[in-house]
């Protein structure tokens, strides 16, 4: 009986909240939630294409309640930052350097909202005294979502270096990672990273690797 | 400090603790931000309270946090109190939050030209970086700079009513500031947790 009561509690919560938003904005809460989530999957199933680790990941954040995004812009992360900032459900800060964002995450986090950190690799270099001195003492968590450069098929030799370091570097900080290398296992790792994150009131950082994105071509 | 002190006081220039006190007197609701350094100290000295964010490292972080907490809470007063060196070592700050523009945010930055806590050691503020125009040039459309105490009063009615962003230099004195707030972080950002949802 009590297990009944708690999916009739659930269930009618959850109905409200979608009726609630719905009615509050009509047209954007209306796309938000239901197209989004069944148009990506009626689109992918009408073209013939299967979901993207973008569509995957951009699902996730929403089920988990990522709202605050926070970014430097990158090449294999642009399409997931196109579609956050076509989508009210978010807000996306685009920031001028990649330390910034353990900053705004962490005043988004006091102020009882949940966020992502997406960057380049070489952008970890740029946030680690923000994670040592502030995400971490502080016990503040987020996602860091990271596009892996400096591993198969780099031509810049300027990246390898750090590529290679971030591993070591969030070692170093004791922030866990874990790295995505096939589209069938994204939807898991993502929840994963997502829930230990906010368990052990830490970062968690997602890598992407490059067997599953491709690689940044010279031209 | 002696006959300096009276000195600079008979000026008006700004004494950081007296200017911390008198603000936290006519915002007593605000969350605040208060970055590494004399800032946070003062803030403390002014009596400590749960919605005080003391921050103990990341010089540079004080305004991003006010950004973030500001997007979160978009119907609190956030302030940021920082120094000069803190604005310095992250200037693209004043970049995000000139183009996120929450209306519920001020950012003072306590101007004495100095690392005061590492020595004295001189900023750019002290000779050729003007701060106040940065922030203009960064998109920042609410910005003020005072150099006197009356300035500092009067301006804050404005401040604390008009929507901001707002970006204020206040030119202090050279006291520093000998109170310590809490250490540990994680009953910091606890209890400031529970003072956001109060």
């Amino acid at each position: 009986m009590t297990g009944l009561r708690t999916y009739l509690v659930v269930f009618i919560a959850l109905t409200f909240n979608s009726v609630f938003r719905i009615f509050n904005s009509p047209k954007t809460e209306f796309l938000s939630f239901s197209n989004s989530i069944l148009h990506t999957i009626l689109a992918r199933l009408r073209s013939g294409h299967p979901m993207t680790w973008t569509d995957i990941i951009f699902e996730r954040l929403k089920t988990n309640c990522l709202e605050v995004v926070c970014h430097v812009p990158d090449s294999v992360l642009a399409p997931l930052i196109t579609r956050a900032e076509a989508d009210p459900f978010f807000t996306v800060v685009p920031l001028t350097r990649e330390e910034e964002g353990v900053g705004v995450l962490t005043g988004a986090y006091l102020g009882g909202r949940r966020g992502l950190l997406m960057m380049q690799v070489s952008g970890l270099g740029n946030s680690v005294n923000g994670l040592a001195s502030l995400a971490v003492p502080y016990q503040i968590p987020f996602l860091m979502l990271i596009s892996q450069r400096g591993e198969l098929g780099e031509f810049n030799a300027a990246q390898i270096s750090m590529g290679r370091a971030a591993r070591p570097v969030l070692d170093a900080l004791d922030i866990q990672h874990f790295t995505l290398r096939r589209v069938d296992e994204v939807a898991i790792l993502t929840d994963g990273a997502i829930k230990t994150a906010y368990t052990a009131q830490r970062p968690v950082a997602l890598f992407l690797s490059t067997e599953m994105v491709g690689w940044k071509k010279e031209e | 400090m002696g006959d300096e002190g009276q000195e600079l006081k008979d000026r008006g220039i700004i004494n950081r603790l007296g200017a911390t006190r008198y603000l936290v007197s006519r915002a007593p609701q605000a969350l605040i931000v208060a970055g590494p350094g004399n800032a946070k100290f003062d803030l403390a000295a002014t009596g400590d309270r749960p919605q005080h964010f003391y921050i103990w490292n990341s010089l540079g972080l004080a305004p991003s946090i006010g950004l973030g907490l500001a997007l979160a809470q978009p119907k609190r007063q956030v302030i940021v109190l920082d120094g000069d060196g803190g604005t310095l070592m992250n200037p693209g700050a004043l970049v995000t939050i000139a183009r996120m523009a929450p209306s519920n945010l001020l950012h003072i930055v306590w101007d004495n030209g100095q690392y005061q806590l590492t020595g004295g050691q001189p900023t750019a503020t002290a000779t050729v970086t003007d701060l106040a125009a940065m922030s203009r040039g960064a998109g920042l459309e609410h910005v003020a700079a005072v150099t006197t105490m009356s300035e500092f009063e009067v301006g804050l009615e404005t401040w604390l009513t008009e929507p901001g962003p707002w970006l204020v230099v206040a030119k202090i004195d050279e006291s520093p500031a000998p109170a310590r707030p809490p250490k540990d972080p994680v009953w910091i950002k606890l209890r400031f947790m529970e003072a956001v949802n109060k």
